[in-house]
């Protein structure tokens, strides 16, 4: 039988740090909808964390999972997690995919100024190019981003790289 | 890590769940309207919902296996019955309740124009078909075939071409004999999904519930009130929705009678809750079991039976003739000919499946007679298996089920060596052939579901006769004087 135990709660754990990262770009993220889809985002952390909290403490005390008294609350609490990582999959993931294809759009119709160098995000995995970032290679870097988060499988590799398209996406100073 | 059956069906349905409700959270898709599954509730939010529902289920699994990895303990018994139920729920949903949906969802899709969408929905029903049924690419019906049928039908009424009238008054027997049959076949269908309902949902969860209470020394009080709520819930779910469903029917009593039956055991089944005894509980189980077997096989059998009459051949006919009288200048031609090339392999389609069908209920008996010969006459495997086998092997040839894959690539080649080796003893061909027919009878299983979803995507042929002949009777009715 599959772990399905041990990789769920890792993926668990692995989502909600990429939701703080989440956060921390959309705050940087100008216009309404990037607000809105923050507050989203922020919800589904809180409720992501506190089950997880809780779920660890009832782990603690029931190391073997053989607790009777603790099944159905270990139970419930399995399913707030699942929960959580269902909206986050079937609600969050495709709303902020279109954020950062239209976010991507709209610098390429209207090019921004310049870019923020100290904004771009470090945690992306780019190489800052020989020739220094333009606008056009943020762009791309982006563009390349938003395509592997259709492209790689897996809940937490989608969420991301559309996180580092929309960093990339959020150092752009419009002009 | 050891890959089970049981985790190809849950990573199965999470993919299967996953697709489907992105794709109905999807903005174009949003807006088509589908009957709601519930009040104030959308399928995207139901299809999440079952979503977590199997996750949760086969995590929580996941933990008891690593707390008790040799199911030895008997205090997790019914936490492992409830959680394996739980994904037998979410597999029957996709079943009886999401399988019906993604069709009329397609249906809706294409009357919309919808066409990139509609190729999703394919994608996923094709999918349903080749992963839950094990169908082989290009079996069975197919809803996109009926679809393309149900298109040339619809447009029969609306020709003003000379002689399809007289054409459609003639075929007008046939157009009626084909909705009644498919009426006929719906209710067979619904009521088999109910028993397949009962059995999964309620049936193996309360028998190894009585089960466990027979084997422990001092049933407790709530052993009894879940005995007597499930027997409440099956009345109102199974036997309630099964008289529904027969409502208005014309079956036969004969072929109803069970759902009084089934009444009569959830009675027998509260009655020995209420009164602690075990008795009545094992005996109305024995009597449920039976019921669900027997009654299943004949649904079945009348189902086929009906499908094998369904007069397909004559609305080819219909079509042929009147796409002779509209000749190549009509603009609709090329419709009506792909109407008709799609009802030719929906008809072929069927036929296949019933005559696969029917090779498999032969072969089913055949191995069943050889299993029970088994216990007194070890060699009657020797003898009779090998004629079995290729008949098995052809039904199997093109599918890629992991069933076939173990009875093709293992169970068959180890039961041929045994067969070979003098040193080989009984009980090891026994084992072997169990294994075997195991597998062969999930292919069986398999071909049932499929001829049941065929069953179901003919049902989109009802709506467009029945428009036909509102059409035909207003033409011919004589005018009041």
């Amino acid at each position: 039988m599959l772990d399905y135990a041990e990789s769920s709660r890792a993926e668990a754990q692995q989502l909600a740090e990429a939701i703080a990262e989440l956060d921390g770009v959309l705050a940087r993220s100008p216009g309404a909808e990037a607000e809105g889809m923050r507050k989203r985002a922020t919800a589904a952390l809180v409720e992501l964390r506190a089950s997880l909290e809780d779920l660890n403490n009832v782990e603690k005390a029931d190391i073997f999972g053989v607790d009777p008294s603790l099944a159905t609350r270990r139970h419930v609490l399995l399913r707030l997690v699942e929960q959580s990582k269902v909206t986050f999959e079937q609600d969050i993931l495709p709303a902020l995919r279109d954020l950062a294809r239209s976010s991507l759009q709209q610098s390429r119709q209207n090019p921004p100024d310049h870019v923020d160098t100290s904004e771009l995000p470090d945690s992306a995995g780019e190489e800052a190019p020989p020739e220094g970032w333009s606008v056009d290679r943020v762009l791309d870097s982006a563009e390349r981003f938003i395509g592997d988060g259709d492209r790689v499988v897996g809940l937490v590799p989608k969420v991301l790289s559309i996180v580092h398209a929309l960093g990339m996406l959020a150092s752009l100073v419009p002009a | 890590v050891i890959v089970l059956e049981t985790d190809q069906a849950i990573e199965q349905l999470d993919r299967l769940l996953s697709e489907v409700g992105l794709l109905l959270g999807e903005p174009p898709l949003s807006t088509v309207q589908l009957a709601p599954p519930a009040p104030d509730r959308t399928w995207a939010v139901v299809v999440q919902d079952q979503l977590t529902d199997l996750r949760t289920n086969a995590l929580g699994l996941s933990e008891l296996e690593r707390a008790d990895v040799f199911h030895t303990d008997p205090s997790l018994a019914t936490r492992r019955a409830v959680l394996i139920n739980g994904i037998a729920k979410v597999s029957t949903f996709v079943d009886i309740r999401l399988a019906p949906c993604l069709r009329e969802l397609h249906s809706a899709l294409l009357a919309a124009g919808m066409q990139s969408s509609v190729e999703r929905v394919d994608a996923l029903l094709q999918e349903l078909d080749h992963t839950r049924l094990g169908l082989a690419p290009g079996r069975g019906v197919g809803a996109e075939r009926v679809a393309a049928a149900v298109r040339g039908i619809g447009l029969l009424r609306t020709l003003s071409v000379p002689g399809v009238s007289q054409v459609l008054v003639d075929f007008e027997a046939d157009f009626r004999a084909t909705r009644n049959q498919i009426a006929r076949m719906s209710t067979y269908k619904g009521l088999h999904d109910q028993l397949h309902h009962l059995q999964f949902d309620y049936f193996n969860f309360l028998d190894a519930h009585v089960g466990r209470m027979r084997a422990s020394m001092q049933p407790t009080d709530e052993d009894y009130e879940f005995v007597s709520s499930y027997a409440d819930r099956i009345r109102e779910e199974v036997v309630e929705r099964s008289r529904e469903i027969a409502e208005g029917s014309a079956l036969r009593p004969i072929e109803i009678a069970w759902i009084d039956e089934l009444e009569r055991i959830c009675r027998t089944l509260g009655e020995g809750a209420g009164q602690h005894d075990l008795s009545p509980l094992a005996r109305g189980l024995v009597g449920m079991d039976h019921l669900i077997g027997t009654r299943s096989e004949a649904l079945n059998r009348w189902l086929i039976a009906i499908a094998r009459l369904l007069p397909l051949d004559a609305l080819e006919h219909a079509l042929e003739r009147v796409i002779e009288l509209v000749g190549g200048t009509n603009d609709e031609l090329p419709t009506l000919q792909t109407s008709l090339g799609a009802l030719e392999e929906v008809h072929t389609g069927l036929d296949r499946l019933v005559d696969a069908h029917d090779t498999w209920q032969d072969v089913d008996r055949e191995l069943r007679d050889i299993a029970a010969a088994l216990l007194y006459d070890p060699s009657s495997v020797a003898q009779r298996w090998p004629e079995q086998n290729v008949r098995v092997l052809q039904l199997s040839a093109e599918c890629t089920e992991e069933w076939a894959a173990k009875l093709m690539g293992v169970d068959a080649p180890r039961l041929q060596q045994l067969l070979k080796d003098s040193t080989a003893d009984a009980p090891r061909v026994a084992r072997a052939f169990r294994d075997y027919r195991t597998h062969a009878a999930k292919g069986f299983y398999n071909l049932d579901r499929a001829l049941l979803e065929a069953c179901t995507e003919l049902g989109g042929l009802d709506a467009p006769l029945k428009d036909l002949l509102g059409h035909i009777q207003s033409t011919t009715m004589p005018m009041p004087a």
